[in-house]
């Protein structure tokens, strides 16, 4: 085992040894034995999260945790083996895999049978991790060398920067490269786990006489990584180290329920909202119609006077204290957050959707992983123009919150992406944005008690959270019913009482929230009891905003 | 500097020959079969060989590239991998031909099993003549691409495809297509492939153009300017010589899937060209001169360098260092290198498209420009990377490029526009084509079986936007309107076009998907362009005036209505459009033309589009106590301009909410929901039929369809007169008519039909109908109004208002000095009033009567004074 991870390619070139003795060496794939490594010798491997890219040496086996950023790098031909004369001067087939060194030989020893290729596909660190994620992820956490790491100077690069949805944030980057196909299997927003071996950096490639620019070459100095395999970290995956905690679903869920009010004026109504706003996913792709994703907008929010020393506060960070209050709440129970605050300088300055410049790829703000919460905070818009920029970022915006979709612009094209982001947005009144259903907080009860759950209490509710969203559901044909039949008689007492039709979308938000008050209880299917729970949950809602408006 | 575009007589007269007339030398001296120095020369030997078309021997990576296709080494009879392999160009051997012809044995020509069908040829050693490395026998590739050019007619490729054979298609086609190519002084034929693949003795000819394009592509531009030769002795090609174009290739390759294996092949790519580089000059000989003997020679490029002579060649001089290079009397090319990028419709899911890059040479420079679909045929190359260009440590990478032989431009995914659009641009510089674009046979087939199903219309209809529930009359009216009515030309009447676009409006409760419908006609419609209204200014809409980043000239820029010339123009909260913007719609939606007045520019623009709109009613729910323009915040006449008008209402039914209930309710079960019914064909296939159908039918309205139309625009007017005439309503207006016939046609197309039946009259009219009934009927007294729509009172209305005006005006000369207070007024005219008065109806006919100046009203609000002006109002 230590070779393997001591030295990746001289145990590479053993089974590629091993390998020729009975198959032909295009069908070389090693996946297989380095897979296990990341379960059973996680700890031993560097990991590039962790450890700045540059300390480490070339040729060495790492893993990455990365989301894909763009597969458009297309791909590269090269030389998979070439002959090889040994010292005893006989000429023997050496794998020339995982590796950017440059080899001293004649092209002559080259067989363009061993001609194959790898796709480039660049990865970058999951935006908006947390740090908890981040340390449980460490396995071999010492705080000592983190903080040495964390101190690592790094030299901005401009190129990298704008690939990296998140302006001014460190992170890691690299130019993955994968072979055997297994790039066909990837997707642009995949959060992914990569173990392979730390190749050369890129280097600008001399050109002179193509006299137009390969996108590649901007990507000088960017780390390259040799992927040997990959584990998929999408959906429940995402989570470092999942427990069992359904046993105790009750208790946590009003344990949770209490966390979230502690810093949302005790509200527990609007906690409720939240906590299930948290459980949601889109569930159904179908044709376009996406089934499951659940806005929320939160109204009567505090508002927060934007002061001078605000504004000089760096893009995406909140400085409403209330909003700021909330995000940190929901930074301990999910994996991914961003905070994206609102305002006029941050809409006109910022990209939030994912355009290709010069061939180049650049992301925007909201290319995230899957299951990202991201806080909108409109408490600090201000009045003021919009300019083009700004117009567009809030129409990527109401996309991303009506659709779930996320339009990607290239050259000439278009591309639609799907996303599934948890959006929850924030306003003092009326929300600007579209949402799935609004609910006011109720500020009278504000007494300041908050108590810092521990980290044992913490990891609880995150894993509550996290397998409560992934869990299986279903509708009984009876509650299926019920449902309807108490829809067709709503609509016929509305006729009779001339009072406002429930309508489809109505229909629609009780049957998201049914779905997410079912999961949040530890219940797998849906009674006709927690219909009616929800539907009393919604009256609430309902009746509060009733309230506010009149008022 | 000289480009070969340039004429013969721009070239200075002592330049040393034309390129290409190097190439028909080189050629001809190489392939005459019985010179014995095709075997006798030695790779070192002259640099003139070099000189090939540009595609072929590209220079793109300098150094990395040279002459290294057996064509340049061809004494070397047997395959030596060290020798061969020194150049280090992608290496080749037969692992690279997946299926090769024949398997190949080393060092052993092969002997054709064709050698049959070699009739001319007597000396036996050259019938086993093949070209290195390859499996192509070059006298039999020859023989049988001349015979094909001789032989081949169009009704070998119809007959296999079942297509209806003309009589001339029974004339040899390729004689005929040289004349045309005499007649237009033209150097290139296109090479359809399906036509080799047709002939049934080029099938083996088509393999080896696959897989070996660098050897049989020079001798069939070879053998097709010996054969056009022969047609027409007398022309003089001034050295020049045909070129072939090889298209059509039975398959396109996906862009991502180009791996080793097509290295040096020709294939087809297809996708989006997004970038070009401006047009490089390509030197292909150096001219040199002696600065003391004025002594000149001229270098070829050899392998992307010129090797600069040292001394002078002439031996009495010899100076040393001596020689210096004159610009203007070098050769060089056009070339250019372009970027391609995936088409959105081959991109897999979730990923980012890919590009690759192109090299374009000669006359297909600038053929294609950043932004066009383009299909392009090339070989597919790979060149090695240095690390360093004077070492031979090398990074076993290897770079690739295609080197373009023949683009074609397509528009597949999207409805192809009109080509009668297309060819208002002026007539091709660029032929493209040997024959009219179709559609590829397989799926013609398919459209074909498709158009001859019973449920047709049901299964077409349903197809559109299946994951919307209901609808059927509105998706059915939408498929209409993408089919399309004909569009007509006059010539001898004053009005120059009849519009043949159906525009489409939607109405109704929020929450009844209008803009998904809208979303998916955005899709699948030919260049559909999608604006909501709430944003768009007249400008985005129309035109405007920018500054172009590059060469900051000023440029018009089309808005939406320009862009989807030809097309659908989506718009969505039609109702939210300011006046200014809306305004421009009127010229749109019947002239079909902008024009345009901004920054000294007075153009007109044309916007043959048809326009689906959506708009929410004035108080976001219906109100059916109004009437259609009460209910919505748009003027009358420019609702008069949509042919199609659907109320879709959210009502109260215990079946269909049970039926919505049920489906809303299965959507969030954990499997996957069947929407819209089974039988529906897919998007791709929908678009692909209804491309067709706009492209090839025309249809044209039947005598008896004729006369129903008239009947039932007929019949549609008496229902507004047969009451006895005391009361006229207008329940349709030539407007109408126009519609119907438009809707009819579109039926017709839809049915692949070249003639309008009474069938499609009926569906037209019972849709108009339909969307009459909903749209136009005046809800205080049930009845079709069209005056409604017209003018935005029905005619109900309109009587109303005219007998309260008598009697107000008889009530008001009742008071003393003929004037009376407002509030006043009012209460005593409530009070005769059988009917109870609302004030808006009371306040417009005050209006109306100041209007006509037979009342004065002055003050303000409650507080008016009215007098009667005139006495005779009285009368």
């Amino acid at each position: 085992m230590s070779e393997q991870i001591e030295q990746p390619l001289q145990y590479i070139s053993k089974l590629f040894d091993e390998h020729l003795t009975n198959q032909s060496c295009t069908e070389f794939d090693p996946s297989s034995s380095f897979l296990p490594l990341l379960k059973d010798y996680k700890n031993q491997i560097i990991s590039l999260n962790e450890v700045p890219v540059q300390q480490v040496p070339k040729n060495t086996l790492v893993r990455f945790r990365c989301m894909i950023q763009d597969t458009g790098l297309g791909q590269e031909m090269f030389i998979s083996a070439y002959e090889k004369l040994d010292p005893n001067g006989n000429s023997k087939l050496t794998c020339y895999r995982y590796t950017d060194d440059p080899i001293e030989a004649e092209l002559n020893t080259m067989q363009n049978e061993h001609l194959n290729e790898r796709s480039l596909v660049y990865c970058i660190s999951p935006p908006g991790e947390n740090n908890w994620a981040k340390e449980a992820h460490n396995v071999n956490s010492d705080p000592l060398i983190d903080g040495i790491n964390n101190l690592e100077i790094k030299a901005p690069n401009q190129i990298s920067a704008k690939k990296f949805p998140l302006p001014n944030r460190d992170h890691t980057c690299s130019i993955v490269k994968f072979y055997n196909d297994m790039a066909e299997s990837v997707k642009v927003g995949q959060l992914i786990e990569v173990i392979g071996i730390r190749g050369q950096d890129m280097t600008q490639q001399q050109n002179d006489e193509t006299e137009l620019d390969s996108a590649l070459d901007l990507f000088s100095d960017i780390p390259v990584l040799h992927a040997i395999a990959f584990n998929n970290l999408n959906a429940i995956n995402s989570y470092p180290s999942l427990g069992n905690v359904t046993h105790q679903t009750p208790q946590i869920r009003a344990q949770l329920i209490d966390y979230i009010s502690s810093v949302l004026c005790n509200d527990t109504l609007v906690a409720e909202f939240v906590l299930l706003q948290l459980l949601s996913r889109v569930t159904v792709k179908n044709r376009g119609l996406k089934i499951g994703n659940f806005t929320l907008n939160i109204s009567g929010f505090p508002a927060h006077q934007t002061t001078e020393q605000d504004k000089k506060t760096p893009l995406l960070t909140l400085y409403n204290p209330a909003s700021k209050a909330f995000s940190d709440v929901l930074d301990t129970l999910n994996v991914h957050t961003v905070q994206i605050p609102l305002t006029i300088d941050g809409l006109n300055n910022t990209k939030f959707t994912p355009k290709s410049i010069n061939e180049n790829l650049e992301a925007g703000i909201l290319q995230l992983v899957d299951g990202t919460v991201v806080l909108v905070d409109e408490t600090v818009l201000e009045e003021g123009q919009l300019v083009d920029a700004g117009v567009r970022n809030f129409q990527a915006l109401n996309d991303v919150i009506l659709n779930q979709t996320l339009t990607y612009e290239f050259p000439y094209s278009q591309y639609q992406f799907d996303t599934d982001l948890n959006v929850i947005s924030l306003s003092t009144s009326k929300s600007m944005l579209p949402n799935h259903c609004s609910i006011h907080l109720s500020m009278n009860n504000s007494n300041e008690n908050r108590v810092q759950p521990s980290n044992e209490t913490l990891d609880t509710f995150r894993q509550f959270i996290h397998s409560a969203k992934y869990s299986s559901y279903d509708i009984p044909e009876q509650v299926s019913e019920y449902i309807q039949t108490r829809f067709v008689n709503e609509r016929k007492a509305a006729t009779e009482s001339k009072t406002e039709l429930p309508t489809q979308e109505e229909l629609m938000l009780r049957m998201n929230l049914a779905r997410l008050a079912a999961v949040s209880f530890g219940e797998t299917s849906l009674s006709a009891e927690r219909y009616d729970y929800v539907i009393n949950l919604d009256k609430q809602r309902r009746a509060r905003m009733a309230e506010q408006s009149s008022n | 500097m000289s480009s070969f575009n340039q004429t013969p007589s721009d070239l200075v007269p002592d330049t040393p020959g034309r390129y290409y007339g190097r190439r028909t030398d080189m050629l001809s001296s190489q392939f005459e079969p019985s010179s014995p120095a095709f075997y006798a020369r030695t790779p070192g030997s002259p640099s003139r060989m070099r000189v090939r078309r540009s595609e072929l021997s590209s220079t793109l990576l300098g150094d990395d590239i040279g002459a290294t296709s057996p064509l340049a080494y061809p004494s070397t009879p047997l395959r030596s991998s060290l020798n061969t392999y020194d150049s280090p160009q992608t290496p080749r051997t037969s692992t690279f031909v997946r299926t090769p012809f024949v398997p190949q044995t080393p060092g052993r020509p092969l002997h054709s099993s064709l050698n049959a069908n070699d009739t001319q040829e007597s000396d036996p050693s050259l019938s086993v003549r093949l070209i290195w490395g390859t499996t192509v026998n070059i006298h039999e590739a020859m023989t049988s691409f001349r015979n094909f050019l001789n032989n081949f007619t169009l009704s070998h490729r119809k007959r296999q495809n079942n297509e209806p054979i003309t009589p001339q298609d029974r004339a040899p086609f390729y004689p005929a297509l040289l004349n045309h190519i005499y007649t237009i002084q033209a150097t290139n034929v296109n090479l359809d492939c399906r036509n080799l693949q047709a002939y049934p003795e080029t099938h083996k000819l088509y393999d080896q153009l696959v897989k070996y394009p660098q050897e049989i592509i020079p001798l069939m531009d070879h053998t097709i300017t010996e054969f056009y030769l022969s047609l027409f002795p007398s022309h003089d090609f001034n050295g020049l010589q045909l070129k072939i174009r090889p298209f059509n290739l039975s398959d396109a390759v996906n862009m991502r899937e180009l791996d080793p294996q097509n290295v040096d092949q020709l294939i087809t790519i297809k996708g989006l060209m997004i970038r070009a580089s401006p047009i490089i000059p390509d030197m292909k000989e150096a001219f040199f001169r002696c600065l003391i003997c004025d002594y000149t020679v001229t270098v070829s490029v050899d392998r992307g360098r010129i090797l600069e002579p040292t001394r002078c060649g002439r031996e009495s001089c010899a100076s040393e260092n001596s020689m210096t290079l004159v610009h203007n009397r070098c050769l060089f090319s056009d070339k250019q290198v372009a970027r391609i990028q995936e088409t959105p419709d081959v991109v897999p899911d979730g990923q980012t498209p890919q590009t690759v890059t192109m090299c374009l040479y000669d006359d297909l420079v600038d053929v294609g420009k950043p932004g066009d679909r383009l299909e392009v045929t090339g070989i597919f190359r790979g060149v090695p990377v240095r690390v360093n260009p004077k070492q031979r440590v090398i990074r076993s990478l290897f770079r690739t490029y295609l080197d373009v032989v023949h683009i074609k431009r397509t528009d597949k995914k999207r409805m192809q526009t009109d080509t009668a659009f297309r060819s208002q641009f002026g007539p091709e510089q660029y032929q493209e084509d040997d024959t009219i674009e179709v559609v590829s046979t397989a799926d013609e087939d398919q459209i074909l079986s498709l158009s001859e199903k019973h449920d047709l219309y049901d299964v077409l209809s349903r197809s559109l936007a299946p994951s919307i529930y209901e609808l059927d009359d509105v998706k059915k009216g939408i498929l209409l309107q993408l089919f399309g009515g004909t569009r007509k030309t006059f010539k001898k009447s004053g009005a120059p076009h009849f519009r043949g676009d159906i525009n489409v409006l939607l109405v109704g409760d929020p929450g009844t998907s209008k803009s998904q419908l809208l979303q998916y006609v955005h899709k699948i419609s030919p260049r559909g362009v999608y604006t909501s209204g709430k944003g768009s200014s007249a400008v985005g809409l129309t035109a405007y005036i920018t500054r172009d980043p590059d060469s900051r000239q000023l440029v018009l820029e089309s808005g939406a209505l320009v862009l989807s010339d030809g097309g659908v123009c989506c718009i969505d909260e039609f109702d939210k459009m300011s006046d200014s913007t809306r305004s421009v719609l009127h010229e749109v939606m019947e002239q079909q033309t902008i024009s345009v007045a901004k920054a000294g520019i007075i153009t007109t623009l044309n916007a043959r589009t048809s326009i689906c709109a959506s708009a929410n009613p004035i108080g976001s729910r219906w109100n059916k106590n109004l009437s259609v323009p009460a209910n919505l915040d748009l003027p009358p006449p420019l609702l008069s301009r949509f042919d199609l008008l659907y109320l879709i209402l959210d009502r109260v039914d215990e079946d269909s909410d049970r039926r919505l209930a049920k489906h809303l309710v299965a959507l969030y079960m954990e499997d996957i929901p069947t929407t819209g019914g089974i039988d529906i064909i897919s998007v791709e296939l929908l678009t692909k039929y209804i491309n067709y159908a706009r492209e090839k039918i025309q249809p044209v309205l039947s005598e008896e369809a004729g006369l129903k139309l008239v009947d039932c625009y007929v019949e549609l007017r008496k229902q507004g007169q047969d009451r006895g005439g005391s009361e006229k309503r207008v329940t349709a207006t030539t407007r109408q008519l126009e519609s119907m016939i438009r809707m009819a046609e579109a039926h017709a197309k839809m049915r692949l039909s070249h003639t309008v039946e009474v069938s499609d009259v009926n569906e037209a009219s019972r849709l108009l109908r339909e969307a009459i009934k909903d749209y136009a009927t005046d809800p205080k007294t049930g009845r079709i109004d069209m005056d409604l729509i017209l003018s935005g009172t029905a005619s109900h209305e309109r009587n109303l208002q005219n007998s309260m005006k008598e009697s107000l005006i008889s009530k008001l000369s009742t008071y003393s000095n003929n004037r009376v207070d407002f509030a006043k007024l009012f209460k005593d005219f409530n009070e005769q009033s059988q009917v109870p008065v609302d004030t808006r109806s009371f306040e417009e006919v005050l209006k109306s009567l100041q209007d006509q100046g037979v009342i004065n009203v002055s003050g303000e609000g409650r507080k008016r004074v009215i007098r009667i002006l005139t006495t005779t109002a009285n009368a």
